[in-house]
């Protein structure tokens, strides 16, 4: 399956030049973790993600087609 | 007594008669100082069923011993009183410069009682303490009073917290700013002021706080200045931009966090216009810190047409571009920039300034308030002009001002019709800028909170849904495991209540959210400047006790655990947005609150405190203020 992966704010850094999104393959059955750790995210490292504007985390089963948002924790302020 | 002054100002405004309290250090151990001074001070002192703005009311300005030292986060004050807008207790932090040189006047705090026969302001030097005559000062902003202060006393960089039209005028929310621009918002301390006539405190200091070991508070200082960036729970931007930086609004719309429309639809569709990263780069001037901050997360700003705004009166921060912007359905960055200046100018909490607004706008476009009400201003959702306009007669209380100046929970009784479904409040205090049916957790904290609805009182569960360093922050809390954000289960109230009380102990140390000391380093910091071996068990008693006390005095004043609640809204989801998905499941959220009584040692249905929790936090006098004998 395909799914895009959108990180916002300084986790771009995970992207070559520009790019504000990428789009991999994984086969079936693949986590969120598994997704974040082909453009070289830690899976213990600080971020949320979220797929359709729900919050999701990373053990949560990805579907072709998802676009993944991945940023830092949403704090105070 | 070291790392303390070991006194405390007692201004009798009614009689112009200043004394000094010499408290033993048995009392500063046991309450620190900042929000343990507040809790202690407003139970034993101030009468039940008061009126808020009655000269019996007290207003307590508080340091802690962090106060007065160089060190990154320290200058920092807790403000204090029975809240005009919720009836109960209420407590306010805040930074700038005032509290350090407060501190180096040699005070530990200041009680405010009685109220003056005529405006006055209070001028703190090392030659002395006086009340000086502001009836020159009355009507004018705060940047002019602040202004004329200083002209007068010819006092070179001397530091004022002062209320502008707002306080003056007793708008509920009215809040007390510091050097122009930092705000001890929440719960209307600025219309106690108002109501003293106590126009401003001016102080300038020159006694550095004697501390036990100076050397160790130095290399404290090194290790978080060189460090805090890699150790910071917030990206590298709040140097740059300050708090509301591109990504964490963009994704705090993207999954419902960012309020808009009156927090009914939280998708807003403009977010990045007026995010932190747009304020510098259209309108920043530059950044600015509080004292002896390295991380200088304050913008400035600055605006020639078609909103004139002065850069010495800051930007907005995210809780502002939240309230005045998206909330009201606002994407006019400038008319948000220029309200947010309004707001410091007249003394007025942004956030429930903003939110206040957004009820008025529902009101309007749901045809509860008409135009005739409003005076003509056509109050819709994504008015900037109405925005302006109506900022302006809150201040004033004139036309629908007057009304909108009571804030939501008020305004609803008044203006009736069932208005009171729009009124986004807990206890009366209008909700800040995170949305609790994504941070379920803080949805706790909002709902059981003795001063409401309050963002800087629990843990951002979207901050812990993880292991890594931002959790390692909270475990030395007493946090436990990382949990999903709409986790509502005993594990989250458990991490909920850890970093509850101890950001109680912190409002009382005082050390800033932004800057992140560990615990353990606070701990260190205490032994430091006081000569104690201060311990973790001491700080989490201190945030039990201040919690507990906070509980008792709004119980004390009929506040009880039925209004442990928050607005209905949050019990739905929105239309569309990364809320569609349906919002927090009541019964979850009541039972979660329940279990929290039971942690904290309250009862578990009515949560009163118990005689053996109060003996526990060597608190036991407090239960003569319990409304009933307990069990």
């Amino acid at each position: 399956m395909k799914i895009t992966i959108r990180p916002i704010g300084p986790l771009r850094r995970h992207l070559e030049g520009d790019s504000k999104s990428v789009e991999v393959t994984l086969p079936d059955g693949s986590t969120v973790a598994d997704a974040l750790a082909l453009i070289g995210i830690d899976s213990e490292a600080q971020w949320n993600a979220s797929i359709g504007g729900q919050l999701v985390y990373k053990d949560a089963e990805v579907s072709d087609g998802d676009d993944l948002l991945v940023f830092s924790p949403i704090a105070g302020g | 007594m070291l790392g303390v002054a070991g006194k405390i100002l007692r201004v009798d405004l009614t009689e112009r008669k200043i004394t000094v309290d010499e408290p033993d250090e048995e009392f500063y151990r046991m309450y620190l100082g900042g929000a343990g001074f507040v809790s202690y001070f407003l139970l034993k002192e101030v009468p039940q069923g008061i009126d808020a703005l009655s000269p019996e009311n007290k207003l307590i300005y508080a340091l802690g011993p962090m106060g007065g030292l160089a060190m990154p986060g320290a200058t920092r004050a807790c403000i204090g009183a029975k809240s005009p807008l919720t009836g109960g207790f209420a407590k306010s932090e805040v930074g700038g410069f005032v509290p350090m040189e407060i501190k180096k006047t040699g005070y530990d705090a200041i009680i405010f009682e009685g109220k003056a026969d005529s405006p006055v302001y209070l001028l703190m030097t090392n030659d002395g303490v006086e009340i000086k005559d502001a009836g020159h000062l009355w009507g004018k902003t705060v940047m002019d009073t602040h202004d004329t202060i200083t002209e007068e006393t010819g006092i070179r960089n001397i530091r004022t917290a002062a209320i502008g039209a707002g306080g003056e005028n007793q708008v509920r929310y009215a809040c007390v700013i510091n050097d122009l621009k930092d705000a001890a918002g929440r719960g209307g301390l600025g219309a106690v002021m108002g109501s003293k006539n106590l126009k401003a405190i001016a102080a300038r200091g020159r006694t550095n706080p004697k501390v036990a070991d100076p050397a160790k508070i130095r290399e404290l200082t090194l290790t978080m200045n060189q460090g805090f960036m890699e150790v910071s729970l917030f990206n590298p931007s709040m140097s740059e931009v300050g708090t509301g930086e591109h990504s964490m609004m963009i994704s705090g719309n993207a999954v419902g966090n960012q309020p808009s429309h009156n927090f009914g639809k939280n998708d807003f569709p403009n977010t990045e216009a007026i995010t932190a990263t747009t304020t510098m780069e259209v309108y920043g001037t530059g950044m600015e810190g509080c004292a002896a901050c390295a991380i200088r997360c304050k913008k400035t700003v600055e605006i020639a047409e078609p909103w004139n705004v002065d850069k010495r009166n800051g930007g907005p921060e995210y809780e502002a571009l939240g309230s005045l912007g998206s909330t009201c359905g606002v994407d006019d960055l400038a008319a948000v920039i220029k309200a947010n200046e309004l707001a410091n100018l007249y003394s007025l909490d942004s956030i429930s300034l903003g939110v206040t607004i957004a009820f008025g706008m529902e009101c309007f476009e749901n045809e509860i308030l008409t135009l005739e009400d409003t005076g003509g201003i056509d109050l819709r959702f994504g008015n900037a002009e109405a925005l302006i306009q109506t900022i302006e007669l809150i201040a004033k209380r004139e036309g629908i001002g007057a009304t909108l100046a009571e804030g939501t929970r008020k305004a609803a009784e008044i203006i009736g019709q069932g208005a009171e479904e729009f009124a986004m409040q807990v206890k009366g205090l209008e909700l800040p800028m995170h949305d609790p049916r994504v941070k379920q957790g803080l949805g706790i904290i909002y709902s059981m909170e003795a001063v409401g609805a309050d963002h800087c009182a629990g843990l951002h569960d979207t901050a812990a849904t993880q292991w890594g360093a931002g959790f390692e922050h909270m475990k030395g809390m007493g946090a436990t495991v990382p949990l999903a954000a709409d986790d509502l289960g005993l594990d989250k109230v458990a991490n909920q209540r850890a970093v509850h009380t101890n950001n109680l102990f912190k409002d009382s140390v005082i050390a800033c959210n932004f800057v992140p000391w560990r615990f353990s380093q606070l701990i260190e910091i205490i032994s430091a400047a006081t000569g104690w071996s201060y311990t973790g068990h001491e700080a989490q008693q201190l945030g039990e006790r201040i919690a507990t006390l906070g509980r008792i005095f709004n119980l004390r004043e009929g506040i009880d655990a039925t209004r442990d609640e928050l607005p209905k809204r949050f019990f739905n989801g929105t239309e569309t947005g990364g809320l569609s998905g349906g919002g927090i499941n009541k019964d979850e959220m009541d039972k979660a609150i329940h279990n929290m009584y039971t942690m904290m040692g309250w009862d578990p249905q009515t949560g009163v405190p118990t005689e053996v929790k109060l003996a526990e936090l060597g608190i036991s006098w407090a239960a003569e203020e319990l409304p009933t004998p307990v069990a």
